[in-house]
């Protein structure tokens, strides 16, 4: 896949998130679908492609929503970092692999930016593990199998 | 030489790891700064714009005008027997100083919700609204219902309220028949309390919470809910108040922003 394929994907993603993904919201809980890009694209890449994709990735999102400005650039270059251990070493990827390994970098992300976003607060850690992090992980990782269902498998597949 | 190489390669990811965490930390310590709120706030009035453009209500803007007028007119008196509620009570706490008669009158911006924002616990509106109307940070948003939010970001044509069920929100307030002073934030979890109210302080279920007007950020008087339940820990210093808010932020359509609050 070229590079304009994967920024023109990246615009569609970033358009659902900040536009559609609003109304899917349960109880708060969002799914978050630039990190499935950034879960996608970073998986089979190095690893610094990954960890300066994420960095602009969360960048451009905290742009576009009323958070703190930098916490997700923060995260997501994280996450960015890490992505490459979480990827498969299978040519062929499936989709309950994927889900799984997808849902532990979903958790780590989630953990971090809520941790951010309470800080200062008196919140116990079961509380907002409970109310926040592992739905919104469990979410994102629902999102990411319907996107992995629905692109084409040259997408998942390393351009090395 | 290869091993050299190797290393180099490793110690690479490292080193834009580090200055990236850096930058978005001085990011994160930047959100103060009025280039970076402006920029913020640009960036988000584009998205609210855009968001904007996708409603379909805009159709009907004579039903709509309408209907914003009327809710503006509500909404005002409703703000302002608030604030006489407030002088009435004023007045018989402070029955020495007969004479002093003190009233007041909100100037209010009628705006629409644009969008909506949640990412972890920040929860936030984009209004239609911005600088250009004269909206500033920190102004109070409310409905004829009661307390909304708060401006934390104004652009030129649109701002974004910080909501009452952000987890960072914090309104200093008071119980308008006793006048306890506490201070209202919400539990993350669907629940609002008033804090820091001492044990023996006089109050009741059905109590009204209202603004106290001791912050920068909201005039006296705005109702913000009615207290639900009062407990107290055995041996605890404080009483643990919730308080049900007169508003749900995440239905509401259209708010008004208390601009300034005159007296006369």
């Amino acid at each position: 896949m070229t590079t304009l394929g994967y920024l023109l994907v990246f615009l569609l993603f970033l358009v659902t998130q900040t536009v559609f993904v609003p109304f899917i919201e349960i109880a708060g809980v969002r799914p978050d679908v630039l990190l499935i890009f950034l879960a996608i694209f970073g998986m089979k890449r190095e690893r610094i492609v990954g960890t300066v994709s994420g960095f602009g990735i969360g960048l451009i999102q905290d742009l576009f929503t009323a958070g703190f400005l930098g916490a997700n650039a923060l995260v997501k270059t994280l996450t960015g970092f890490l992505v490459q251990p979480f990827s498969s070493e299978k040519s062929r990827e499936t989709a309950v692999g994927f889900g799984w390994r997808f849902f532990w970098l979903a958790f780590l992300h989630d953990l971090l930016l809520s941790w951010i976003f309470a800080w200062g607060n008196t919140i116990s850690v079961w509380f907002f593990l409970v109310r926040f992090v592992v739905p919104g992980a469990v979410y994102s990782t629902v999102a990411a199998l319907i996107v992995f269902a629905v692109l084409p498998g040259s997408f998942f597949s390393s351009d090395d | 030489m290869i091993r050299w190489e190797n290393q180099i390669h490793y110690l690479r990811d490292y080193v834009i790891l580090f200055l990236l965490l850096v930058v978005s930390l001085v990011l994160l310590n930047s959100n103060s700064n009025p280039q970076i709120r402006w920029l913020h706030a640009a960036s988000v009035g584009l998205l609210g714009t855009f968001q904007k453009s996708l409603t379909f209500y805009e159709k009907y803007t004579h039903l709509e005008r309408e209907n914003e007028h009327l809710r503006e007119r509500l909404a005002r008196l409703s703000f302002e027997n608030s604030l006489m509620k407030e002088a009435y009570l004023n007045n018989i706490h402070l029955k020495k100083m007969l004479g002093f008669k003190k009233r007041a009158r909100a100037h209010l911006v009628v705006a629409q919700v644009a969008g909506k924002s949640s990412l972890g616990f920040a929860r936030a509106i984009l209004i239609d609204v911005g600088t250009a109307s004269g909206v500033a940070e920190k102004m109070p948003v409310v409905t004829d219902q009661g307390l909304v939010g708060k401006i934390a970001l104004a652009g030129p044509h649109t701002s974004v309220v910080q909501l009452i069920t952000d987890l960072n929100f914090r309104a200093s307030a008071m119980i308008q028949r006793s006048r306890v002073v506490g201070i209202f934030a919400p539990s993350g979890a669907g629940k609002f309390f008033l804090k820091d109210v001492p044990i023996q302080a006089d109050v009741q279920p059905g109590d009204v919470v209202v603004t106290s007007g001791y912050s920068d950020s909201f005039p006296k008087g705005i109702r913000i809910g009615v207290v639900t339940r009062v407990t107290e820990k055995k041996n605890g210093l404080l009483k643990t108040i919730e308080v049900n808010p007169s508003v749900k932020p995440q239905d509401v359509e259209d708010v008004f922003i208390v601009m300034k609050s005159r007296t006369k």
